[in-house]
C-alpha cells in the first residue's frame, strides 16, 4: 500500500524527517510515537504533498506510483486522506457544498443528490453529529468534538485506501473518542484493504483501534517497532528510556 | 422581494405604494415611506449615474443593490428618525468610481452596509453621523486578480453627537499581483463614542485551499470555493438571491 524510502524533509533549513523508513501493507494499522516536535505531524503533511515542507531526498510509492511529485488533491484522489489535529476553519463554505465538491472531484461526475442526503443523514447519525452542522461554514464555531467527528465523516463519504489520523484523538472526551474509534472500526471492516496509520501521544486510542505495529519516533527516524505492548510501556515509563540503543537494535 | 428592473433609464416597475421612484436627469430618486425590501439590479445600464434614496422616519428597510457593467455611479442616502436601511450591495465589472454618501439624519438612525465586489473598484463611501445615537455598521469585502481595489471610507461625528456606535470591518483579498488600498478613516470630535475598525489585504489563505485540496477538489476549484464564499457570505443573502448572483454574475467571471 505504502512504501517511505530513505525520506529526508525538511523546512526552514531546519532537518525533521531524516532517512524516515515506512512499510504498510493493505488493511494494517500502524501507531507512530513520539514525544513533542519529533517529526509525526511532519510525516502526515509530507505524505500529503504539503509545499511547505522540503522534500530534500527520497520517495513515497503509494499504491505502486512514486507520489512524489504529486499534487495534493491528487494524492487525495488516489486515496489517502488525512484526519487532521487542528482540522481548518473556513468561513464563508458551508460543509454540505464542501462535501459534494470533493465527492465530484473523487467521482469525476456530478453526484446523486437523493443518494447524497441519504448518506450523510445516516453518517451524521453515526456520529452523533446535529445534522445542521452540515449547512454551517466548515469547522467554524465547531467544538473540538465536533471537528474531530466532521473528519471522520469526510473520511467516510470519501472512502479513502489510507487514512492517517493525526492526533484524532486530542481534544477528545471518553464518549467521542469511543464514537469516533467505533465509526473508524466500521468503516475498516467495511473495507478491508484500507490501512492506517495512528499518528499519537497516548495509547488510549490504541485501545480501541488496535494496531499491528507500534513505531517510536525521535529525532526523525522510527527508533523502534514492536506490537501494541509497546504503546502501554511507554505510557508506563515515557520516551526517554528509549534512546540510543533502541536506534542501533532497529538498525 | 419588488425587484425594480432599470432598462436604459426607464424603471419598469414602480407599483408598490411604499415607495416611489423618478427618474430625473439621470438620477434614479427612491422615497420610502414605510417598511420594506426590495431588489434594484443594474445591467449593462448607460443612461443612469446617480441613485438617491430618502427613507423616512420610523422605517426598516432592506435593499438589494446588484451593479454591472458601469464607468461612475454616485449614491445618496438619507435616512431618518428611529429608521434603518439594510444594503446588501454586489458589483461585478470591468471598472467602477462609486461615490457614497449616507447621512444619519435622526436619532436612532441606523446603516447596515454589506459590500462585496469583483473587478477594478473604487469607492469612496462617506457616512455622517448627524444626530444622537445613530449606528453604521461597515462591511466592505473585495476580490481582485490583476485590478485594482481602492476603499477610502470615512465616518464623521461632530461634536455633540453623544451614544453613536461605528464598525467598519474591510477586507481585499489578492489573487494576482496588484496593489490596492484600504482608507478607514474615522473623524471623530466627540468622545462618547464607541468605534471600531480593521482592514486587511491579504493573499488568499494557503492553508485553506491546502485543506480543501486534501479532499481532492483542485486548486482552482478550491479557490473558487473560497472566494465565492468569501464574498456571498458577506451579504448574508437568502437562498434565492444567492443563486441569483451566482448564476448571473459570479460564474461569468
Amino acid at each position: 500500500m505504502l512504501r517511505v524510502n530513505n525520506l529526508n524533509v525538511s523546512i526552514d533549513n531546519k532537518e525533521i524527517l531524516n532517512d524516515f523508513d515506512l512499510e504498510v501493507n493493505p488493511g494494517e494499522i500502524h501507531a507512530i510515537m513520539g514525544p513533542n516536535g519529533v517529526g509525526k505531524s511532519t510525516l502526515s503533511r509530507v505524505l500529503m504533498g504539503d509545499s511547505n515542507y522540503k522534500v530534500n531526498n527520497g520517495e513515497i510509492i503509494f499504491l505502486g506510483k512514486n507520489i512524489s511529485k504529486m499534487s495534493v488533491d491528487e494524492r487525495a484522489r488516489l486515496g489517502i486522506f488525512i484526519a487532521y489535529q487542528h482540522p481548518q476553519e473556513i468561513e464563508g463554505v458551508s460543509n454540505v457544498d464542501f462535501l459534494k465538491e470533493a465527492l465530484k472531484s473523487k467521482t469525476d461526475s456530478p453526484i446523486n443528490l437523493y443518494e447524497f442526503a441519504k448518506e450523510t443523514e445516516k453518517l451524521t447519525d453515526k456520529l452523533k453529529l446535529n445534522k445542521n452542522m452540515l449547512y454551517r461554514n466548515i469547522n467554524t464555531g465547531f467544538s473540538g468534538g465536533e471537528k474531530k467527528k466532521n473528519e471522520i465523516l469526510q473520511m467516510r463519504l470519501l472512502k479513502p485506501k489510507l487514512i492517517i489520523l493525526d492526533e484524532i484523538d486530542s481534544g477528545l472526551d471518553v464518549d467521542s473518542l469511543k464514537v469516533v474509534s467505533t465509526n473508524v472500526l466500521e468503516y475498516i471492516k467495511e473495507n478491508k484493504d484500507t490501512s492506517i496509520i495512528i499518528i499519537t501521544h497516548y495509547p488510549r486510542i490504541l485501545e480501541y483501534i488496535k494496531p499491528d505495529f507500534v513505531h517510536i519516533l525521535k529525532a526523525g527516524k522510527i527508533v523502534k517497532t514492536s506490537d501494541v505492548s509497546l504503546a502501554f510501556q511507554i505510557e508506563k515509563e515515557g520516551f526517554e528510556n528509549i534512546g540510543t540503543n533502541d536506534i542501533k537494535e532497529n538498525k | 422581494m419588488n425587484i425594480l428592473n432599470i432598462v436604459d433609464g426607464i424603471i419598469e416597475d414602480k407599483t408598490n405604494n411604499s415607495i416611489t421612484c423618478t427618474n430625473k436627469n439621470n438620477k434614479l430618486h427612491i422615497n420610502i415611506k414605510k417598511d420594506i425590501e426590495f431588489c434594484i439590479c443594474f445591467e449593462n445600464n448607460k443612461l443612469i449615474d446617480g441613485i438617491n434614496i430618502n427613507i423616512d422616519e420610523n422605517s426598516s428597510v432592506r435593499i438589494f443593490l446588484i451593479l454591472n457593467a458601469r464607468n461612475k455611479l454616485n449614491i445618496k442616502i438619507n435616512i431618518q428618525k428611529n429608521s434603518n436601511l439594510l444594503l446588501n450591495k454586489f458589483i461585478s465589472t470591468e471598472k467602477l468610481e462609486e461615490n457614497i454618501n449616507i447621512n444619519l439624519n435622526g436619532i436612532n438612525s441606523q446603516i447596515e452596509y454589506y459590500h462585496s465586489c469583483l473587478g477594478n473598484i473604487k469607492e469612496d463611501l462617506n457616512i455622517y453621523h448627524n444626530s444622537k445615537k445613530t449606528n453604521s455598521l461597515v462591511k466592505n469585502y473585495g476580490i481582485t486578480n490583476n485590478e485594482t481595489q481602492e476603499f477610502n471610507i470615512t465616518e464623521i461625528v461632530p461634536k455633540g453627537m453623544t451614544e453613536c456606535k461605528l464598525s467598519q470591518k474591510s477586507k481585499i483579498i489578492n489573487l494576482g499581483i496588484n496593489s490596492s488600498t484600504i482608507r478607514p478613516i474615522l473623524l471623530i470630535d466627540e468622545k462618547e463614542v464607541n468605534a471600531i475598525h480593521s482592514s486587511v489585504i491579504s493573499p488568499i489563505n494557503k492553508s485553506d485551499v491546502f485543506y480543501l485540496m486534501s479532499r481532492g477538489i483542485t486548486e482552482e476549484n478550491s479557490i473558487r470555493l473560497l472566494t465565492n464564499g468569501f464574498l456571498i457570505n458577506n451579504l448574508n443573502l437568502k437562498e434565492k438571491e444567492k443563486h441569483l448572483l451566482f448564476e448571473k454574475y459570479i460564474f461569468r467571471r
